[in-house]
């Protein structure tokens, strides 16, 4: 007897896991959350989900080390992110996902005599290739997965305003990139209704042609998800991020890297069987900036839609 | 006998051997004009200045090498505008061979003319004196108020003039080339032509920006756009200061007395900036008051290149500042103006892109170095606080190990220079397409002073290792003089002492001496790490 994945849990992992792996947009980092919407995986053999993920994150927040500065240049920093991904079981096992972003930056220094800074464009492409050796089923409360995937450089990375725009103002990193993830659930009972979720995934940046190299990250996370019902369903979480400093032409960036925590809350509703909404936030909770000054999230708030065909 | 002349010297006497022409005088003159010839120790030259004015130089005894024997005293009264003339001459027909004469020839006859000149030209009036005796009152001599006729005198130069005679009383006229007996008056002569004023050939100081000079295209003066670079905080994300706060409070603990300021001294505002501040600001926006109603100026100061200048402002008023782009073109930073948003290079001093592109700062001298030297030049210096308005550490640098390692954060052209270290402190100066620096940890101690030249520009360089700064000028002045200087010790800010004992201080001024209060040149220099300069003055001469 096969025991498939237990689909009640498709909730939960879908806005945590969703969470999970999102990253975050620092000043310093083009980084878009490109691993959100590609954690809606497909868990059942022959399953396709199709993941719309939009995402505004504020960049606002002036940091020396840990300690909030004001800055008293009124900046206002956010990207807004579209994400469409669509993942595919070939087995119970194995999965593969893939997504493509669009990317709208806008950078405004109130106290500055010049107008508001803006680029758009395609962003960066994953492919993800995914496999759950172990699910939680009826009669298993874990489930681990594992991940190798990359990031391409498919978008525009030299967006040009007067000039050609800084790094973190360009909708691409403009280079390839290796992903590593992995994941570990507990159902605290058998229909999964309550899960332990912790994740952990490693991006290493590649260096585009502009001899640039986004630093390469960690991200840590665990929480709880909770389902009521088979519609509703919300989860709670604390992610680690630590990430190297940015480097052009094999030197440091400075001002660049650093470690954060936040806390992500997400909940999520399903209208139908198949389509289910979700709305999610990231408070950050505290961080550690390397260099003396950065401008680093504020808060971030995505809306997501996925269907499961 | 026969004197020959030497054609060398155009002093050419061959006394006539006539019996009846051998006089008193001419044994006088042939004596007089031999010991001219031997005590003159030039030549008539054959190359002088063309004469305007006559001028007393033209003193002198004048004759006509194909009448030698007979010539012309002449004497010129700048003061009266008037000449005199003396023509020792002859007769027109030989006397008697019977015909005696108490005194000298029978045959002599001595003309004297007088009158105005004007320019190189005289119109004189000749004179014959009449009925007088041999150093004798009486019988007292007659002379013809009237004249006997006229002598037109002109010279073309100090060597050479033209007699034309006219004498009336005997119908005859005629022109006479002569030429000095003797070269001894010629430098007089000379020196008292009026001078042209001279047209200096020193080289202004270069408006543009020297060898490293791309095509000007589509309002970009940078060869590539694309090699100016964003550097992430946007436009004043790094906030220019536009209401600075000095002290005079020289015992601040906010700076210590081996940190860097940049020091101006502009009219009677002295003031010091640390980069500390400058650090985390780049721009600051000031006011001076200089002669009327303050004046805007914004000193800037590039942390990554090291690189500090002083631009007065030229905009109008309400718009007359500067920001921070945001961008940077050879990690240096781009200026924009907030009137008409032109971007300006730092380095290369001028617009690089916009409405204006070329266009030049009018640039201020600037003194960057420890606030200690600052404070032993002008102890009457005020401070930039830190009361900035902003939330800053200033006593945390905001690149890291940045100064102290070959780091770069952003692309530089000419980078495999490694003919110094990345960030060695240099004054540079840029002429043309000559470029040359010097290292400030090469200097001596104690203030050294180098009379060098950069280019067809003759500079004066003048710098201390201890006390860490270096300026260099222009030492030709307006007048095309040239000084030559030395270094004048422990008399801060007097830095150099020159050739004609006049003190100069390190912004170039002399402070004492007859050039009090005249300022050398200004020349294109600055200190900036030896990777910018390299970068933008690929080839720059290192001096040892």
């Amino acid at each position: 007897m096969i025991f498939r994945p237990l689909k009640p849990a498709f909730g939960l992992l879908l806005y945590f896991g969703l969470q999970n792996l999102a990253s975050a947009a620092t000043c310093s980092c083009a980084g878009v959350p490109l691993l959100a919407s590609i954690d809606t995986s497909a868990k059942e053999k022959g399953q396709l989900f199709i993941t719309y993920n939009a995402e505004n994150h504020q960049i606002s927040d002036l940091v020396s080390g840990s300690k909030d500065v004001p800055d008293e240049t009124d900046r206002d920093r956010h990207s807004f992110s579209q994400v469409l991904s669509a993942s595919y079981a070939m087995t119970d096992r194995w999965s593969v996902s893939a997504l493509v972003s669009y990317v709208r930056h806008s950078r405004d220094i109130g106290s500055s005599f010049l107008g508001k800074t803006t680029s758009s464009g395609v962003g960066d492409s994953v492919l993800l290739l995914r496999y759950t050796p172990v699910f939680i089923t009826p009669f298993s409360r874990h489930e681990v997965s594992l991940g190798l995937g990359s990031r391409i450089p498919t978008g525009d990375d030299d967006y040009t305003d007067v000039f050609v725009l800084s790094e973190d103002m360009q909708p691409s990193t403009g280079a390839f990139g290796g992903i590593l993830w992995t994941s570990y659930s507990y159902a605290f009972n058998q229909a999964a209704t309550l899960q332990f979720n912790t994740s952990a995934n490693y991006t290493y940046n590649g260096v585009n042609d502009r001899e640039y190299r986004f630093g390469h990250e960690f991200n840590f996370a665990m929480g709880l998800g909770h389902s009521i019902g088979t519609r509703f369903s919300y989860s709670a979480a604390f992610r680690y991020r630590s990430t190297k400093p940015d480097r052009r032409s094999g030197f440091e960036i400075p001002n660049t890297g650093g470690k954060w925590v936040d806390f992500i809350p997400a909940v999520s509703y399903a209208v139908t069987d198949k389509l289910r909404l979700g709305l999610s936030g990231r408070i950050p909770v505290t961080r550690n900036l390397d260099g003396v000054l950065q401008f680093t999230t504020s808060y971030a708030y995505a809306f997501s839609a996925s269907y499961a065909f | 006998m026969t004197f020959k002349p030497d054609p060398n010297y155009n002093l050419a006497l061959p006394l006539r051997t006539r019996a009846r022409s051998v006089g008193l005088l001419k044994t006088f003159l042939s004596t007089t004009l031999l010991l001219l010839f031997f005590l003159s120790s030039n030549a008539v030259r054959a190359q002088s200045p063309p004469i305007e004015v006559l001028n007393s130089g033209l003193n002198d005894a004048w004759y006509d090498p194909e009448t030698s024997g007979q010539g012309f005293f002449i004497t010129v009264f700048s003061d009266l505008s008037a000449v005199s003339l003396a023509w020792f001459t002859y007769d027109t027909e030989l006397p008697p061979l019977d015909a005696v004469a108490n005194l000298g020839d029978p045959g002599h006859r001595w003309l004297t003319a007088v009158g105005p000149f004007s320019g190189n030209t005289a119109t004189l009036t000749i004179y014959v004196t009449r009925g007088g005796l041999f150093n004798s009152e009486v019988p007292a001599t007659s002379t013809d108020l009237d004249g006997d006729g006229t002598i037109t005198l002109e010279f073309t130069d100090c060597t050479s003039g033209v007699v034309s005679y006219d004498i009336t009383s005997l119908g005859k006229s005629g022109q006479i080339p002569i030429q000095r007996v003797a070269a001894g008056n010629i430098p007089l002569c000379e020196a008292l032509i009026p001078q042209e004023p001279q047209v200096c050939t020193r080289p202004e100081p270069d408006k543009s920006h020297g060898p490293n000079d791309p095509p000007i295209t589509n309002g970009t003066i940078i060869s590539r756009r694309t090699d100016i670079v964003d550097g992430g905080p946007g436009p004043d994300g790094i906030p220019p200061l536009e209401s600075p706060v000095f002290t005079a409070n020289l015992n601040s603990a906010d700076v210590g007395p081996n940190e860097m300021v940049v020091g101006v001294k502009v009219g009677d505002n002295i003031r010091a900036y640390p980069h500390d501040i400058m650090n985390w600001h780049e721009i600051v926006n000031d006011t001076f008051t200089i002669d009327g109603p303050p004046e805007r100026a914004t000193l800037s100061y590039c942390p990554l290149t090291g690189s500090a200048m002083l631009w007065k402002s030229f905009m109008e008023p309400g718009d007359e500042t500067f920001g921070t782009s945001g961008v940077l073109y050879n990690s240096n930073l781009i200026l924009y103006d907030r009137e008409n948003v032109n971007y300006w290079s730092q380095m290369l001093e001028q617009a690089v892109v916009g409405p204006q592109v070329t266009r030049i700062p009018d640039r201020l001298q600037v003194v960057d170095t420890t606030w200690a030297t600052w404070k032993a030049m002008y102890p009457e210096t005020e401070l930039l606080t830190r009361e900035t308005g902003f939330s800053r550490d200033y006593d945390d640098y905001p690149y890291g190990d940045y100064l102290v390692t070959e780091r770069l954060i952003f692309p530089v052209n000419n980078s495999n220079d490694f003919r110094l270290w990345k960030k060695t402190r240099v004054l540079g100066i840029n002429v043309g397409d000559s470029s040359k620096v010097y290292p400030i940890n090469v200097f001596t101690s104690a203030v050294e002073v180098i009379n060098d030249t950069t280019g067809d520009m003759q500079t004066v360089v003048a710098g201390s290792s201890e006390l860490n700064f270096g300026v260099v000028f222009n030492r030709q002045l307006e007048d095309c003089t040239v000084l030559e200087f030395e270094a004048v010790q422990n008399k801060l800010p007097v830095v150099m002492r020159d050739n004609e004992g006049n003190e100069w201080d390190v912004f170039g001024v002399a402070v004492n001496g007859d050039r009090a209060g005249q300022q050398l040149e200004k020349t294109n220099s600055y200190i900036a790490f030896w990777f910018a300069w390299t970068a933008f003055f690929p080839g720059a001469e290192i001096h040892q």
